[in-house]
């Protein structure tokens, strides 16, 4: 009886040091992600309700309630950069899903040297940012860039790529499409790959057409292959800087200027952080709808 | 079950993926950035220290902030001779002219202690004080066993008064700088043209001249975030004034509207200049004025000596002799005939961030750079000393031409206002130059806007009510 107390305390005890002991594991990545994650964001939601600026933070940050966020609404700057991310992200995906999808396509039959052109359509993704932004800016310059050299060669007008307005975003989504469209192909690849033979053999048969079977079998059987692509890339898209900072630096006259780059405009060149703080506030509540509704999907796919 | 199994296994794809492009560096291709993270240069490897004068006190090494550009490669070889002089060691680190205030702000607010000393504009300063980023210089100007004994303010005006505030130095000057208007020479011979004296001539010469795409007759730049320095020389030329005495905006005033005008018609109207100005700033209209592809171009003076540098800009040249000469900025003809001319400024110094744990050392540096002697080397290097004393050395003014047309622009230039709400100011201007000159709007829209966010910012500042 009083052995049997004893073991019952003792594995109590065990059990209490071994129900404490994932802590000790997991603590020093959790203290770590809520230094450099949760802090910051916790100071900048703080920060999107006062008034923070360069020349006054040191007499003090007044509270000014939603001040912040109402100016932001009312700013017709801020409404352009998201028309402008927007009109980005759409431009950009379209092209990278077409191009994504018929590399997977190819790359999914029987080629000769299938393994060294797999890897090849990979280089560009192995760029960093900033090296790409700054070679496709030589690229594109008008008088020295090697596209406007070519284009003359052929007999072709040269287009001012990055300094005319209307060109300035196409410019930087043809450089995204060039950057990121491997990415997309490789996910519809491995997505392909992992397809069921059997509705394709019976869909062959049954005599369907390659359209067809590409229509009713390939694309709803990819569905959750490109909703995640779809996800990982739309928030890729939408919080992109690098870029377009190397390309245009948002010009000419804001016709490239997405949300981050208005961001930095008000965070980092004039100090005005408050307001910048509320303009990254919206951008997470934006990016967080769209990702909660893509995520939805995915799980309703998956049912 | 099986789908999310599948789910799981694309996750763990795309997360292999993004390890993958993080790690991706390494196999970048060639051809680095080299225009954003040069390597910081030690001007010790430049020119190796020999002579040490024995009675210099020898100071812990610092680190000082540029941006890229003539500064940069003058401060190189200056620094070196400093080096030598004192066995002191500098270290010079190089950044893009484009994020330049931007990444200085940024570190200032850290705290970090990154620069011992950085070169800046003197209107970045006020918000800096505002911010108390930067150390004055009054506890070593007082402080005897610190301060040189031949230390003479005066020779630093006006100067070093744009350094100063409430009473207390923050920066001692360099670079009061200012815009000729570079012209080739042989291109004007040929066609018998006069130089420019007023924007009709200008006008008239870019016209003759013009032959695009092969040469184009003039060049202006209306890069986003530099644009209002190339406009600038513009504006006050035409008569611009940025504020009246009682803070009231008048960037959109008549001759505001008509300088911006002019600016933009150049492009639109006229098609005198190359058709993607709206990317260029500083580097992209020095490079423009290198390669022969204009004729004639308003650039900061501190270019002067790239461009006449036969080695550094050969195709301008002929048998060896430069053939881009400059000239004032060109102005207005009144009713009676005379030109009248203004043209934009400006004045940079040394500051030192209170995060320095050098500040000693970082002063002496400063205090050096800025004296006769280190003024004298900044000067023969292609600087534009700030000091008086240096400027007026007979040697400085045998070897640099341009300091005699200088005194002669002395009063036509003007500064942009010096507030505590200039970058704010600043940003509306340029924003204003950028869009019209894109086409987006017309110069009286622009700088209708400017001039309202300018009053709102003067009135945050506390300047109007």
């Amino acid at each position: 009886m009083r052995l049997q107390r004893a073991t019952a305390a003792r594995q109590g005890r065990r059990g209490w040091l071994r129900r404490l002991e994932p802590v000790f594991y997991i603590a020093p990545a959790f203290l770590v992600l809520a230094a450099i994650l949760a802090y910051p964001l916790g100071y900048s939601f703080w920060l999107s309700f006062h008034e923070w600026t360069l020349r006054g933070f040191r007499q003090g940050v007044p509270w000014v309630g939603l001040d912040n966020y109402v100016g932001l609404f009312s700013n017709v700057e801020f409404v352009s950069s998201l028309r402008v991310t927007f009109t980005f992200m759409a431009g950009a995906l379209t092209l990278e899903f077409l191009f994504g999808m018929a590399l997977a396509l190819l790359l999914d039959h029987d080629l000769k040297g299938r393994g060294l052109m797999r890897s090849l359509i990979l280089l560009p993704m192995m760029c960093t940012n900033v090296v790409i932004g700054l070679t496709w800016r030589l690229l594109f310059n008008y008088n020295f860039g090697l596209v406007n050299y070519y284009l003359v060669r052929l007999g072709l007008a040269p287009v001012e790529w990055l300094s005319k307005p209307a060109m300035a975003l196409p410019s930087v989504i043809i450089v995204d499409v060039w950057n990121t469209t491997s990415f997309v192909a490789l996910l519809l690849l491995a997505g392909l790959q992992a397809l069921p033979e059997e509705p394709f053999e019976a869909a062959r048969i049954d005599g369907a057409s390659w359209w067809q079977v590409f229509r009713y079998l390939t694309l709803p059987l990819l569905r959750p292959t490109i909703l995640v692509a779809l996800l990982w890339r739309i928030i890729d898209t939408f919080r992109i800087f690098d870029v377009v900072y190397l390309l245009t630096a948002g010009g000419p006259a804001r016709a490239s200027e997405t949300v981050s780059i208005y961001v930095y405009r008000y965070g980092f060149q004039t100090f005005n952080l408050g307001f910048a703080s509320a303009a990254s506030y919206m951008m997470i509540l934006i990016m967080l709808i769209m990702a909660v509704v893509l995520a939805r999907l995915i799980g309703r796919s998956e049912a | 079950m099986h789908a999310r199994r599948f789910v799981a296994k694309m996750l763990a794809v795309v997360l292999v993926l993004g390890l993958l492009a993080a790690c991706a560096p390494a196999a970048a291709p060639t051809g680095a950035p080299a225009e954003l993270t040069k390597p910081p240069v030690t001007a010790a490897t430049a020119a190796p220290a020999e002579a040490k004068t024995p009675a210099a006190k020898k100071y812990p090494p610092i680190v000082v902030a540029i941006w890229s550009g003539p500064e940069h490669d003058n401060l190189v070889k200056t620094a070196a001779e400093y080096e030598k002089a004192t066995g002191n060691k500098v270290t010079i680190e190089e950044i893009a002219r484009e994020s330049y205030h931007d990444k200085l702000t940024a570190v200032f607010l850290a705290g970090s202690g990154d620069y011992d000393v950085a070169y800046v504009s003197a209107d970045w300063t006020p918000e800096w004080v505002k911010a108390e980023t930067l150390m004055p210089f009054d506890t070593f100007i007082s402080d005897k066993a610190v301060a040189s004994p031949t230390l003479n303010l005066d020779l630093l005006r006006p100067g070093v008064d744009s350094l100063t505030f409430d009473g207390k130095v923050y920066g001692y000057p360099s670079e009061g700088d200012t815009a000729w208007l570079f012209y080739r020479k042989d291109l004007f011979e040929a066609k018998g043209l006069a130089v420019p004296q007023t924007w009709d001539e200008f006008l008239a010469a870019a016209q003759a001249l013009n032959n695009p795409p092969d040469l184009y007759g003039a060049l202006i730049g209306a890069k986003p975030d530099e644009a209002a320095w190339d406009f600038m020389h513009y504006f006050y030329a035409f008569g611009g004034q940025v504020v009246d005495k009682n803070w009231k905006v008048t960037v959109n005033n008549e001759a505001g509207v008509r300088a911006l005008t002019f600016y933009s018609e150049l492009l639109t109207k006229y098609k005198v200049v190359p058709p993607d100005v709206a990317t260029y700033g500083y580097n992209e209209i020095l490079t423009a004025l290198q390669e022969g592809k204009v004729a004639m171009g308003i650039e900061w003076m501190a270019a002067t000596q790239d461009l006449q540098d036969c080695s550094k800009s050969p195709k301008v040249c002929k048998d060896g002799q430069p053939q881009l000469e400059y000239t004032l900025v060109p102005g207005l003809k009144g009713a009676d005939g005379k030109v009248s001319r203004g043209q934009g400024a400006s004045q940079w110094g040394w500051v030192i961030p209170k995060a320095t744990k050098n500040a000693e050392a970082a002063y002496k540096f400063v205090e050096w750079l800025t004296s006769h002697d280190g003024a004298k080397i900044w000067a023969l290097n292609g600087g534009i000393p700030s000091n008086t004393e240096a400027l007026a050395d007979p040697d400085v003014v045998a070897k640099v031409p341009q300091f005699k047309l200088l005194a002669e622009a002395m009063p036509y230039r003007h500064l942009f206002p010096n507030t505590t709400v200039t970058t704010d100011m600043w940003n509306a201007f340029n924003d204003a130059i950028n869009q019209t000159v894109a086409g987006a709007k017309t110069p009286q829209q622009a700088l209708d806007e400017a001039a309202a966010k300018m009053t709102e910012a003067l009135a945050k500042g506390g300047y109007t009510k």
